[in-house]
């Protein structure tokens, strides 16, 4: 029995003394955002290259995920709803799935799987290498240069994906009726924004925030738990897929809740 | 000139690697040695402000160095350099990013012609050419990168030094290169501070060399008198050295 209490109160101390860690890198981050903008000239630089990596190299596959998934809703919502007599609420289907679910969630698994393997990796390697070690020398916060500028990058590439992937979602679901009845553009639109609300946008925009802010801080925060050996960068990279994805869908139900049910 | 003085610092991880040590670092050419090699390194680490020691301080003209780094004082950080032994080029940034990172940090206001001309003249010095500044590291061999981690440590000027292993890994040509600034800055009074596995004739360089024993400072003096010392432990080592 002694020994149960003993190993629950050492987890329990273990899984504390990690939210410390964890909350203290996220204050950090917070804390280093001012002076990011002193240090633009080192940092802008990578902000660049991540937005690049994360926001515009992903865009095609964003664009081909989100045409492909409003097709198939459109598909689906064709031979079921008809069955039922509830066709009317297509538009309603599509801007619930899309808009307030998938849009977001869908566009942050796809950047958990691109950029975030991608940071984990990379910051690992570079503990590995002595580069942060180095950084550290010259009196550069490693969280000033490497982090904040991913985590901003990350945040800013997820709010512009998602939106792109909502609008490819919507063109495809438009592309897919088609399929089944001529609807005119137009048409279709008003259908489409007359079920919108001002909370939806609202919800994926925030979401997306939160998202984008959740898969860069975990993923950066795991890629700099390495310590020297090279194999540790494949573990901690896997974690950071895990976590990224558990905090991604808590944060989801989260704000999901205190919108539409608060 | 500046002094770095070490007091009563403390540092332990499996065994002892500073055990209460004190001293003052004045000289502009200091060579470590420890009975245990692979504790040349964090010895170096923790006299840079690079790993926080368990107990005592290490400080450079009254103010502590590890400190200085999360309190933000750049101005200390600026004067004090670090060559590592392997690796530390940024992988991502290709040469010429790399050499810039810390001169942008600590000099923003010079302009890029002006820290280019300076880069330029320490390639010209270590025998490297101008085409390899938009090259990545992994493309360079080791021992240009390594000549790189010197070039990017000189362009900020630091004030103390500290090498770890500088001659591992070079070519010849970069070795020479090396000894030469070592020389140069030997005169300009900047302190040096190195530890040296691969060429022990470089401890002859040293003005005063210091000698561990499971942590403990165990002498310091000139190389000749330690080579002159009647000590199992002192010849042991040295012999020791000089066979590897």
């Amino acid at each position: 029995m002694q020994k149960i209490a003993f190993a629950v109160g050492r987890q329990a101390f273990m899984l504390f003394a990690k939210t410390i860690a964890v909350l203290s890198f996220v204050f950090e981050i917070i804390y280093e955002l001012k002076h990011f903008v002193l240090q633009r000239k080192i940092t802008r630089l990578i902000l660049i290259r991540q937005i690049l990596f994360t926001g515009f190299e992903a865009l095609t596959l964003i664009v081909f995920m989100a045409v492909a998934v409003g097709g198939i809703i459109i598909l689906e919502g064709n031979v079921i709803l008809p069955d039922f007599g509830r066709s009317k609420f297509l538009y309603t289907i599509i801007v619930i799935v899309i808009i307030r679910e998938l849009g977001g969630l869908l566009t942050a698994f796809i950047i958990i799987a691109r950029s975030g393997t991608a940071i984990a990796a990379e910051l690992g390697n570079m503990v590995v290498n002595h580069e942060v070690e180095s950084l550290v020398s010259f009196g550069i916060s490693p969280v000033l240069y490497l982090v904040v500028p991913r985590v901003l990058g990350v945040v800013l590439s997820m709010v512009a994906l998602n939106i792109y992937f909502n609008a490819a979602a919507l063109a495809g679901t438009w592309m897919m009726a088609n399929l089944f009845t001529s609807i005119p553009v137009s048409e279709f639109l008003y259908k489409l924004f007359s079920e919108i609300a001002m909370r939806d946008i609202l919800s994926s925009f925030v979401k997306s925030l939160f998202f984008g802010f959740v898969v860069a801080v975990v993923s950066s925060y795991q890629g700099l738990q390495v310590n020297f050996a090279s194999t540790e960068v494949p573990q901690r990279t896997i974690k950071g897929v895990v976590l990224s994805l558990t905090w991604v869908i808590i944060f989801d139900i989260i704000i999901t809740a205190i919108v539409y049910l608060v | 000139m500046q002094k770095l003085e070490a007091q009563h610092v403390c540092y332990k991880k499996e065994n002892p690697i500073l055990s209460d040590f004190s001293f003052t670092f004045e000289k502009p050419l200091y060579g470590i040695i420890s009975n245990r090699n692979e504790e040349n390194s964090n010895i170096l680490k923790i006299l840079a402000g690079l790993l926080n020691p368990d107990s005592g301080s290490v400080l450079l003209d009254g103010r502590n160095v590890f400190t200085s780094f999360q309190k933000r004082e750049r101005v200390i950080r600026k004067q004090i350099g670090f060559v590592f032994q392997s690796g530390g080029l940024l992988s991502n940034l290709n040469v010429l990013e790399n050499l810039l990172v810390p001169y942008d940090f600590h000099f923003p206001d010079v302009s890029r012609e002006e820290k280019l001309e300076k880069i330029l003249i320490y390639l010209n010095g270590f025998g490297l050419s101008e085409s390899i500044l938009s090259e990545r590291p992994a493309k360079l061999t080791i021992s240009v990168r390594k000549a790189l981690l010197f070039i990017r440590t000189y362009i900020v000027d630091p004030k103390i030094i500290f090498y770890d292993d500088p001659l591992m890994n070079c070519s010849q040509q970069v070795q020479r290169s090396i000894f030469e600034m070592i020389l140069k800055l030997k005169e300009e009074k900047t302190i040096q501070i190195f530890c040296e596995t691969v060429d022990a004739q470089m401890y002859k360089l040293a003005e005063e060399v210091i000698l561990f024993n499971e942590g403990e400072l165990y002498s310091s003096s000139s190389f000749d008198e330690l080579k002159n010392s009647n000590s199992d432990f002192v010849t042991g080592l040295i012999l020791k050295l000089f066979a590897e």
